[in-house]
């Protein structure tokens, strides 16, 4: 018996060791201190009273212990407990005097009775009261001190700082880089050539190469005014639909997105959630619609919670819209739908994934190591973690669990769908009559092919088979459980049946086959949505001790987290107004987090503004998006950040604004080359290179290596091939008898294995080899930055792998038909696949590979036209090699 | 420290692929370990490197029985618990699954008898293993984290029981380079039929940059994705492609001086020209004899799939590769929580006979010194019944192979209580097993670290998950 049960989400949990040297002072769970009735005093008093006051019928003296109520009233001698006020309850008191519990039964232990009393000094609350209870006479877990750091702070707006080089000023961000740049007696490299330019901006903005006629026409209008042509550049790209698909990858990595369910480890296996693919279209609608970055987080953190879905008469748009976004929740690894894997502890393993999603996607947290233990750089109390957690409890029940594959809601209203039920009801039920009549077909075939079919079987088998091959519906427990022994051995195809039927019965067959179709066919459809919504009554969520789900300690209300709030006690203001038969736990976070004056909404700015960074420039401010925390790297250029998180959120959270502001800059304009900036420092004091050996400071571009996604889809545009569609399920993908994943290509449509990379179905572990050596993310979680290796098994690819070849040899066919100059075409080439015309050297290189390969294949049986053809292939092939292909200036 | 019968510097000639004199001789240097920027560790490369001390051993391959292997069916004998068969025993046992109740002792169904010189006990369904005793290094105080299979298989593969580590692999390929710059330093064999259920965690380089990393060789139909062109190509074709495609890199490189990574790639390409000839030429079995196919068993139906692996395990270090991984079967096939006696019949009849074949033939060829095997899971089992004839995981005791690299041959090393439920004996943790084998080649466990996160992660993480060294199972200790 095979069984993995996973309880992931200890080892998910702490990517940063369990103990560490160095750690953030924060003192132990302040919500331990104070003792509840049901979790601590009732276990007490149970063992010791609830004999006498309690488990009778009559209890001694009237008095019952067994619940806080009930003590007050107390009995004859009056209340056994008066609240704050240990000493004048009897209940504590009788205890302390020694006259309870009565001689001959155990006295309670010192705990115990500090215990008892400590409880009544707090009011004696239960879980119930436990809400209200604010621990006075500590000190709060997370002071003021702790909120001194860049991350956690409010927005505001620095001033621009004064620079030299005024001609270089194009945009605010440039004054604050070349300021720091000024300090180091560096500045900035010359500007980037046109050819350069527009070939960055594309890749950049829209993921996809400039064409030929593209970057003539760019250069035609760059000789008129450099500045209008660029605008008019980047407004074509911002506007372009390829935008949304670009950026909603980066969106999708952070996310955590892939098109299947679970974890995901069994290769030829590929379980799909119903509709999953909409929120992946959300993203991308959404970038390109250029929704407000606040709104667009709201929908996806509580979309359910904005619309009354529940009472709908039917989904309008925005409802539809709405619950697609919360599919950003249902990321998270989830196998609950695995029978034998829904534990308590694979359900909480869900819910860890998604807050560590959540974390480091939006608010640049490392949250997963305050599950376990308070976290050891930054001010998160492991309180924090579970008030936060106890805002996904009503969605993520842990009590009340809606399996994985139980919980898709259907894209129509609850109405609707009962109307579609209705309807479908009577012909599913006439389907069911002829699909019992077309077993009983399929049977009694069957039972003529058993002679040849028991040949298979082991001889000892073969009685008791043959016995228990009755009609379908007559088949005992017994029956089915020999047969299903050998169901692979008994297991028949629609030829090999219709070779032992009559001419009558194969048309009684094709009747039913047609009746069944027909039926089908007036049946009403809907489809799916993978949403997040409250289920049940909000349940108790508790803190669990050192993170051990078998370890629940106290219970936690929801909140946030202190070191984003003004206070401690500010942190359980969270409360909304939702639409609909919900808690609003999550609609309380989600304004929290978007509303302008708070530090919360100030670090989501920062991420996202920093995520933008490091997309365009290679690198962010903070280099780690995914850690704003201390353990992460500080900003480079902390006042920048802040102006442009700034800027972001007071002009409408709006993407392309900053990112149009960003691609305007003389910083993001410059030159990546060494030898350009060499040059230009001639008269300078500091040398860039021993200053600032790494760039940090952006004296000039950064080189960027076209990501796994791009470089397939930038050959796919070379070629000429590329399938613009957009939306709809992912395109289908397969794995071969070698164990090689490959796009099913002609499925849906034919050239649907030509559409771009990102509707490819993506996968946790199991890549098309392409793709999967260019370092797609490795989706456990999710993925705030890619790797950049640089191994053989790329070379090999771009080398070997037949979509490259076959591409080659498409946009080889293409040039022929453009131009039978053989100059011309290596300058097609060039054009198409770099974006620049071959330098002379290059052309004689060019064009002594063509005269040698088409000698090559020509020797090798092809005619000269077709060689000469191959020839201009391979050289198309060797420019998808080059690094001027794989790494953008 | 190239063993195999064709050297690097033979394989190059062979492999010569018309690059010109220059860029051959500057690589020839490069393979020598002569070069500019040697010395540094972190540096983005899998030249070989020295090693902090020196070492008997150079290679490891890691035989991985996902599941946890049964050690009081296979390697501990416990007389009290065969005697005891049947009986509710006094001590509760930690169960991790149900079934366990009533804490019911189950003995073992299988016989064992002394073997070798050093007289190991070993049972009579590993009847191959048993007759390569003498060469083993037993374990019987192996100990793991966690009863469940992920955790404790992420413990085995990276320390500790956090994602997000590297790999065993990913360390010594970091810390030692490789000896064939024409192969990945690390190589994962996994059963072409599936992955375990590990899937690609063992072999994952976690912070460490990824060229660390485990290579998944196929050990059936081409063994490297995409190693040889989609269709064949006339001759010189690819030649000439890749002399023009060198001319256009080399002139893109000067505008980026500095930009190692473009320097990277280029080199990239010539390896991977190389390994066109090189790793076809190393995984091409057919150049092995009938009896080599014989030993791992690669005859036979039932032990080729696992057989197959172990050959090319051999070939691969045999050429320089630095650590190979190979997986007995695809799932998690040790993992006998039922009918416990037909699985272990089944499961070493699969995997027996190649296990000792590649220690026997590892030790024919002189490699056995300096190469270590490993073999185990990522626990033992439990001492009572479950479902009837079944064990549930067990962390607490496990057995445990190393053999060769320097280990004590014919030696075993720990012990468990009188049912083997705890390790009571020197217990050897998977931190401990990290130190021990690191040491063997000439690696310090803690000095072998890494900048995470601000923080200099050292391979064994010693601070907290206190690895130590175990001289009692070296043969020389040389720096403890």
């Amino acid at each position: 018996m095979i069984c993995d049960l996973r309880v992931k989400w200890l080892i998910a949990l702490s990517l940063t060791p369990l103990c560490l040297s160095v750690g953030h002072p924060v003192a132990a769970d302040d919500e331990t201190a104070i003792p509840v009735f049901d979790l601590d005093v009732v276990h007490v008093v149970r063992r010791h009273c609830f004999k006498c006051h309690g488990e009778g019928d009559s209890p001694k003296g009237g008095l019952d212990l067994r619940d806080p109520g009930a003590m007050r009233r107390g009995g004859k001698h009056g209340p056994a407990l008066i609240d704050n006020a240990p000493l004048k309850s009897r209940l504590y008191k009788r205890i302390v005097d020694a006259s309870m519990p009565p001689e001959g039964h155990t006295r309670l232990t010192l705990d115990e009775r500090d215990l008892i009393r400590r409880w009544i000094e707090a009011g004696a609350p239960t879980v119930r009261d436990y809400d209200k209870l604010t621990p006075k006479s500590q000190s709060p877990l997370v002071s003021d001190d702790d909120r001194d750091y860049f991350a956690w702070k409010k927005l505001r707006r620095p001033e621009q700082p004064p620079v030299k080089a005024l001609d270089r000023m194009r945009t605010p961000v440039d004054a604050f880089v070349l300021a720091q740049l000024e300090e180091q007696g560096l500045r900035f490299a010359p500007d980037a050539d046109p050819t350069t330019l527009i070939r960055r901006l594309s890749f950049d903005l829209i993921g996809l190469p400039p064409n030929s006629e593209q970057v003539m026409a760019f250069e035609v209008r760059w000789k008129n005014d450099p500045d209008i042509a660029y605008r008019e550049l980047v407004n074509r790209l911002l506007h372009s639909p390829h935008f949304g698909v670009r950026w909603g990858r980066h969106w999708l990595d952070a996310a955590g997105y892939v098109d299947v369910c679970g974890s995901d480890e069994n290769a030829p296996l590929i379980r799909l959630p119903r509709g999953g693919w909409k929120y992946r279209d959300y993203v991308v609608k959404s970038l390109n619609d250029d929704k407000p970055y606040d709104r667009f987080l709201v929908q996806q953190i509580a979309g359910d919670e904005l619309v009354d879905w529940r009472n709908a008469d039917e989904f309008t748009p925005q409802v539809t819209e709405s619950l697609v976004a919360t599919g950003f929740l249902r990321t998270a690894i989830d196998d609950t739908d695995q029978g034998v894997l829904d534990l308590p502890s694979n359900r909480y393993a869900v819910l860890f994934d998604q807050m560590e999603i959540f974390g480091s996607c939006v608010l640049g947290l490392t949250l997963q190591c305050a599950g376990c233990h308070s976290h050891k750089f930054d001010p998160i109390p492991q309180r924090d973690y579970y008030r936060l957690m106890a805002n996904f409890t009503t969605a993520y029940n842990i009590e009340d669990w809606t399996r994985r594959d139980r919980r898709d809601l259907p894209d129509v209203s609850a109405k609707v769908k009962k109307d579609i039920d209705e309807h479908n009801e009577p012909l599913d039920r006439r389907i069911e009559k002829l699909q019992k009549q077309l077993n009983r077909l399929e049977w009694s075939a069957d039972v003529r092919l058993l002679p040849r079919l028991l040949e298979k079987i082991p001889e000892v088998d073969r009685k008791a088979v043959k016995k228990a091959f009755g009609p379908p519906e007559g088949r005992s427990a017994e029956d089915k459980r020999i047969l299903g022994n050998y169901a692979q051995e008994l297991a028949t195809t629609e030829e090999e049946r219709d070779g032992v039927r009559t001419e009558e019965e194969r048309e009684r067959v094709k009747q039913l086959d047609q009746q069944v179709k027909q039926i089908s066919s007036g049946k009403r459809n809907h489809g799916w949505i993978q949403a997040l919504y409250d289920t049940g009554r909000p349940p108790t969520t508790r803190f669990l001790i050192r993170g051990e789900v078998s370890r629940p300690g106290r219970p936690v209300r929801n909140g946030f987290l202190a070191v984003l709030c003004e206070s401690d006690a500010a942190a359980l203001q969270a409360e909304s107004k939702p639409v609909g038969e919900t808690s609003g736990r999550r609609l309380a976070l989600a304004r929290w987090l978007t509303n302008p004056d708070s530090a919360a909404a100030a670090l989501a700015a920062r991420v996202q503004v920093n995520r933008v960074w490091h997309h365009l420039f290679g690198r962010g401010i903070v280099a780690t998006p995914g850690n704003f925390g201390l353990s992460g790297s500080g900003p480079t250029h902390p006042q920048l950040l802040d102006w442009l998180a700034n800027d972001f959120v007071r002009n409408g959270w709006k993407m392309k604004r900053t990112i149009r502001m960003l691609v305007s800059s003389t910083a993001y304009r410059q030159s990546s080359s060494i030898t350009d900036s060499a040059a230009s420092r001639k008269s300078e004091i500091g040398n860039p290179k021993s200053v600032d050996p790494e760039n940090h400071l952006l004296w000039r571009m950064r080189l960027k290596r076209l990501e796994s996604e791009i470089i397939r889809d930038a050959i796919l545009c070379a070629s000429g091939k590329l399938d613009e569609t957009r939306d709809g399920p992912p395109v289908p993908i397969e794995q071969t008898d070698d164990t090689i994943i490959r796009i099913v290509e002609g499925d849906p449509t034919p050239t649907s294995h030509f559409r771009r990379s990102l509707y490819i179905l993506s996968r946790r572990n199991y890549h098309v080899p392409l793709l999967g050596v260019f370092d797609p993310p490795a989706i456990t979680t999710n993925c705030t930055i890619r790797d950049r290796s640089t191994v053989v098994l790329q070379s090999l690819a771009l080398l070997n792998d037949r979509f490259v070849t076959t591409h080659a040899e498409f946009l080889a066919q293409r040039i022929k038909e453009k131009t039978g100059n053989r100059d011309e075409q290596i300058r097609l080439a060039f054009q198409t696949i770099l974006s620049r015309p071959p330098a002379v050297d290059e052309l004689v290189w060019s064009s002594e590979l063509l005269n040698d390969q088409s000698q090559a294949y020509a020797g090798s049986a092809a005619e000269p036209p077709e060689a000469a053809l191959k020839a201009l292939a391979s050289l198309c092939h060797m420019l998808f090699n080059s690094n001027n292909f794989l790494y953008l200036e | 420290m190239n063993i195999s019968g064709l050297t690097r510097r033979d394989m190059l000639r062979l492999s010569g692929l018309g690059f010109g004199s220059v860029a051959l001789s500057a690589l020839m240097q490069e393979e020598d370990g002569v070069s500019a920027s040697e010395g540094s560790r972190a540096a983005l490369s899998l030249r070989p490197r020295g090693t902090h001390f020196p070492a008997p051993a150079n290679a490891v391959i890691q035989l991985m029985m996902p599941g946890g292997p049964s050690h009081m069916d296979l390697f501990d004998p416990k007389p009290v618990l065969q005697k005891r068969d049947g009986e509710v025993y006094e001590i509760m046992i930690d169960a991790f699954q149900g079934g366990s109740d009533p804490n019911r002792l189950l003995g073992s169904p299988f016989r064992f008898r002394r073997h070798g010189r050093c007289g190991m006990d070993i049972s009579e369904v590993m009847p191959n293993l048993a007759t390569v005793a003498d060469e083993l290094c037993l374990i019987r105080s192996y100990v793991s984290v966690h009863n469940n299979h992920t955790e404790a298989i992420v413990n085995l593969a990276c320390g500790k029981m956090f994602i997000g580590r590297p790999t065993l692999g990913a360390w010594i390929s970091y810390g030692l380079g490789t000896e064939n710059q024409n192969l990945p330093a690390f190589v994962v064999l996994r059963d072409p039929d599936g992955y375990s259920v590990s899937g690609g965690l063992m072999s994952k380089s976690g912070w460490l940059p990824a060229l660390y990393g485990g290579t998944e060789f196929s050990s059936r139909g081409p063994a490297v994705t995409n190693l040889k062109p989609a269709d064949e190509l006339p001759a010189g074709v690819q030649r000439r492609g890749l002399e023009f495609l060198s001319k256009l890199n080399e002139k893109h490189r000067r505008r980026f001086r500095d930009e190692s990574e473009l320097e990277t790639r280029i080199r990239n390409y010539e390896l991977a020209a190389r390994m066109q000839m090189s790793a076809t030429h190393v995984l091409d079995l057919s150049r092995e004899t009938q009896a080599t196919k014989k030993l791992y068993g690669i005859d036979k139906p039932q032990t080729q799939n696992y057989g197959t692996r172990c050959l090319m395990a051999r070939r691969l270090i045999e050429s320089g590769v630095r650590f190979v991984q190979v997986f007995s079967r695809k799932g998690q096939t040790w993992d006998h929580h039922g009918g416990l006696k037909k699985g272990l019949e089944l499961e070493c009849l699969k995997t027996d006979l190649a296990t000792a074949g590649l220690i026997k033939d590892l030790k024919q060829r002189g490699l056995l010194d300096s190469t270590i095997v490993m073999w185990g899971g990522e626990f033992g089992r439990m001492p009572v019944a479950q479902r009837l004839d079944g064990r549930d995981h067990n962390k607490h005791a496990g057995s445990f192979i190393l053999a060769g690299g320097g280990f004590r041959r014919g030696f075993i090393y720990g012990a468990t209580d009188e049912v083997g439920y705890t390790a009571v004996e020197n217990p050897f943790s998977v931190p401990d097993m990290f130190a021990s084998i690191l040491h063997q080649l000439g690696l310090d466990h803690s000095e072998l670290s890494y900048e995470h996160a601000g923080r200099f992660e050292s391979a064994s993480d010693d601070v907290v998950t206190g690895a130590r060294i175990h001289p009692g199972i070296i043969d020389t200790p040389i720096h403890i």
